[in-house]
């Protein structure tokens, strides 16, 4: 699906270019800046610590912006982010009656984020200055943590094994749809533009979490569920970019 | 004409991938004797088993550590293992008081007690559950847990081990009180 997804992204302007017959015009951005984390995910237990990341990353972006009109365009862009876990403290998300003989939690990685979006931008200019704005769509990796636990109940020889798995794969990234609106005030220095960029990615999917408990000295599944955040996951990015126009 | 071709050039990748075979060291083993079996009562009310006081344990938090006593110091160190010269093919576990009233006086309580899922120091597990003969003796300590909950009262277990060369060794638990 994304694969098709960033084919499609990577002919538009091909695409774009057969169905209209007006001079083009193309920019050019890259763009890098600061990404602030504005997830602040409510699970409505003790485990919003699985999706908890640092606030702040820093992100390098390219955006390709195909104008067919004087005003209307139409943008491919991809990011990539850098992105931590906050290792907040999980010790709620062991029962009172329970043991924690062992996890693998404290890992704290961090890891590239990439995303990728299509949308149409729309631009107002004079002779020195240009504003555009922009609304695009996109799929997102996101940070997850698929954490396990050894736990054993107190006063008795039951021991179970604790698994959360994110999206039903044991990957640290999770793939995700996201809305990004955005705008970038630019002045105009010739053929190049020095910009500044705010972007922000509302995530429209939520993270889907399966939660197991295996009995460990029978292996047998006793409990199942499956669950999401109470809320969407949104982050802003604030950069600074120069842009080279054709 | 083209099916043998791929036969053969499947056959070709098998025996190429089987004639790998420098990415498995076999260990080196020194044997040794298996000379004495002791028994311990373990508290594993708490994070950790330990060994069981005179004040007794809770019923549903009882362990059996078998301790395999050898002829050679067994560690692990410079990838050196032992192996005994005659292994374990049966572990059996017998009540010498009545577990509950299914399991009356001299039961076979073997299957109630479970290989303890757990690293412990030493641990090296009751293979014999599954088939295996226990040899290899990478530890000395084999927990196993009882799964099945005993009645309250004093309770002691008689263990047999049965090597392959038909010797038997018998052991009784100190009586325990299991409240």
């Amino acid at each position: 699906m994304r694969k098709i997804i960033i084919l499609i992204l990577f002919f538009l302007p091909a695409i774009l270019q057969a169905q209209t017959e007006k001079p083009k015009h193309i920019i050019i951005d890259v763009t890098t800046g600061i990404n602030v984390n504005l997830f602040e995910p409510k699970f409505g237990n003790a485990s919003d610590c699985l999706l908890s990341t640092k606030t702040i990353s820093p992100f390098i972006k390219n955006r390709f912006s195909y104008f067919f009109s004087s005003r209307w365009g139409a943008f491919v862009d991809f990011k990539i982010s850098s992105a931590t876990h906050s290792g907040k403290d999980y010790s709620n998300m062991i029962p009172n009656l329970y043991y924690n003989l062992g996890d693998d939690f404290n890992r704290n990685n961090s890891v590239v984020l990439h995303d990728g979006s299509i949308g149409g931008t729309y631009r107002i200019e004079n002779k020195k200055w240009s504003i555009r704005t922009r609304l695009g769509i996109g799929i997102g990796e996101m940070l997850v943590k698929n954490p396990d636990f050894t736990i054993k109940e107190k006063g008795n020889n039951n021991l179970y094994y604790i698994r959360y798995t994110a999206g039903d794969r044991y990957l640290e990234v999770d793939d995700l749809l996201f809305l990004n609106p955005g705008i970038s005030l630019s002045y105009k220095y010739g053929h190049i533009l020095f910009n500044m960029d705010i972007d922000y990615t509302q995530f429209i999917q939520k993270v889907s979490y399966t939660y197991d408990v295996t009995d460990a000295y029978t292996q047998e599944v006793i409990e199942s569920k499956k669950f999401a955040p109470k809320n969407l996951s949104g982050n802003l990015n604030l950069g600074l970019g120069v842009s080279f126009s054709f | 004409m083209k099916h043998l071709l791929r036969i053969l050039l499947t056959l070709t990748v098998f025996l190429g991938m089987g004639c790998d075979c420098e990415g498995f060291i076999e260990p080196e083993y020194s044997s040794c004797k298996l000379t004495d079996v002791q028994l311990h009562n373990m508290n594993n009310e708490g994070k950790q088993p330990v060994e069981a006081t005179s004040a007794g344990i809770k019923k549903e938090a009882y362990l059996l550590r078998i301790d395999l006593i050898t002829d050679s110091l067994l560690n692990n160190t410079h990838y050196r293992f032992y192996k005994l010269e005659d292994g374990i093919i049966k572990l059996n576990i017998n009540t010498v008081d009545a577990l509950n009233q299914d399991y009356p006086v001299g039961a076979d309580v073997t299957t109630c007690f479970k290989n303890y899922p757990r690293t412990v120091e030493q641990n090296i597990g009751d293979s014999t559950q599954k088939g295996d003969t226990i040899n290899v003796m990478y530890g000395n300590k084999i927990y196993l847990a009882l799964r099945t909950t005993p009645q309250a009262g004093t309770h002691s277990f008689r263990v047999t081990l049965t090597l392959a060369s038909g010797k038997k060794i018998e052991r009784e638990t100190t009586p325990i009180m299991l409240y």
